[in-house]
């Protein structure tokens, strides 16, 4: 008998958290981690208490966007993670300093399970996940431990973008995953002729975004953010439903 | 403590396995712990038997704690290596300690330096059995 504990752990981690968004998309670039940074800093603004965890730990950028320096989270019965601009931020990053991580697909499931394990969020009204690019171990794993966080996808007027969400929404409706719809970054008029997905929002591109990096307060007065309220003021008018019609609750981790 | 978070899901696990196994008390629980992650043992008996008493199943059981070595296998030239504990300064220790997976940017294999190696036993922790009273 080999029993992994840090599984069950997970729903109680997590269970004063009102809404838990998992922002994701299949193609790099898209603009993941921009929108769920500043979501997290848009939501922190209106009031919100607020969490932002970076699971693309090969890829983790929200640190370099948020301006993170010198940061850590505090150990207290676990780890207290720090706050930024009124965010609560988790991120691999922190143990990492400025050098990559390479994981292999086993290592990444551990450390997420491993940081959901024991990050302390306590009680949020939004915390907002965000994913590498793709159906990975780290979404799959989501899925599995997360039951009840619910999928956010970006993607860019790219047709190959859209093709990639179409594909992957009849999957999310097999496995019943709690699928919002899609934002539309660095969108144009090209775009806004196609069809195919429930996109709820249409951010432009915003020349001005790069030259905020690193400046939460600069972030907030970005074209991007004032675009970003849009999604946050759809998340608000749509709380998660507890028990959909014919959703099974898968249980995290087994014996 | 970082141990805290960790006994948390110990003994929540044990208790809900225990639970399920239809065990009426549980007398021990076996778990051991990978030297990778360096996790105070101290800290881990303290906090179980804190915790413990909440728990009806596991009020008069007590934690057994096993240690296990790590074993490392790199990928680059496929060779079997020791992880050096001592070696490592104290920030890098307690980063391992938070998220053993970082380990692969801190240590390289001694024979061709590669960071790309596994972590084949030794990691973290896990409950190796429960004992008590069907």
């Amino acid at each position: 008998m080999n029993i992994e504990p840090r599984t069950r752990i997970i729903r109680k981690r997590l269970s004063r958290i009102a809404n838990i968004i998992t922002v994701t998309g299949w193609k790099g670039g898209v603009g993941k981690s921009s929108l769920s940074c500043v979501l997290a800093l848009v939501a922190a603004k209106n009031g919100k208490r607020t969490g932002l965890m970076d699971l693309d730990f090969t890829g983790a950028c929200c640190d370099a966007i948020l301006g993170v320096e010198n940061a850590f989270p505090e150990e207290t019965g676990g780890l207290e993670p720090p706050v930024v601009a009124g965010v609560k931020f988790m991120s691999a990053s922190f143990f990492t300093g400025r050098r990559a991580l390479h994981l292999r697909g086993h290592e990444i499931t551990d450390a997420i399970l491993e940081l959901l394990a024991v990050t302390q969020w306590r009680e949020l009204d939004y915390l907002f996940l965000d994913m590498p690019p793709g159906i990975s171990d780290a979404a799959l794993d989501v899925v599995r431990w997360i039951p009840e966080a619910r999928i956010l996808a970006v993607v860019n007027p790219s047709i190959l973008s859209y093709r990639l969400v179409e594909k992957s929404i009849s999957l999310f409706r097999d496995m019943r995953i709690p699928f919002i719809g899609v934002v539309e970054n660095m969108s144009d008029k090209r775009s806004r002729r196609r069809g195919g997905l429930p996109v709820i929002a249409r951010i432009s591109r915003d020349s001005g975004f790069e030259r905020a990096i690193g400046n939460p307060e600069s972030l907030l007065k970005t074209r991007f953010a004032r675009e970003a309220e849009a999604v946050l003021e759809y998340l608000d008018a749509r709380p998660p439903v507890e028990s959909l019609p014919g959703r099974r609750r898968r249980r995290a981790g087994s014996l | 403590m970082h141990e805290w978070a960790l006994t948390d899901a110990v003994v929540e696990t044990a208790e809900s396995a225990s639970r399920e196994a239809g065990m009426k008390s549980v007398s021990e629980v076996v778990v051991v712990l990978g030297e990778l992650q360096g996790i105070d043992k101290g800290i881990f008996i303290s906090a179980y038997d804190q915790m413990k008493k909440n728990y009806p199943r596991l009020k008069k059981s007590r934690i057994v704690l096993e240690n296990e070595d790590v074993e490392l296998h790199c990928h680059g030239c496929d060779r079997d290596f020791k992880f050096q504990k001592d070696e490592l300064d104290h920030q890098t220790s307690e980063a391992i300690h938070f998220l053993p997976e970082v380990a692969r940017v801190y240590i390289r294999c001694p024979e061709c330096g590669s960071g790309d190696f596994s972590v084949v036993k030794g990691r973290g922790f896990y409950i190796k059995e429960i004992r008590g009273e069907r």
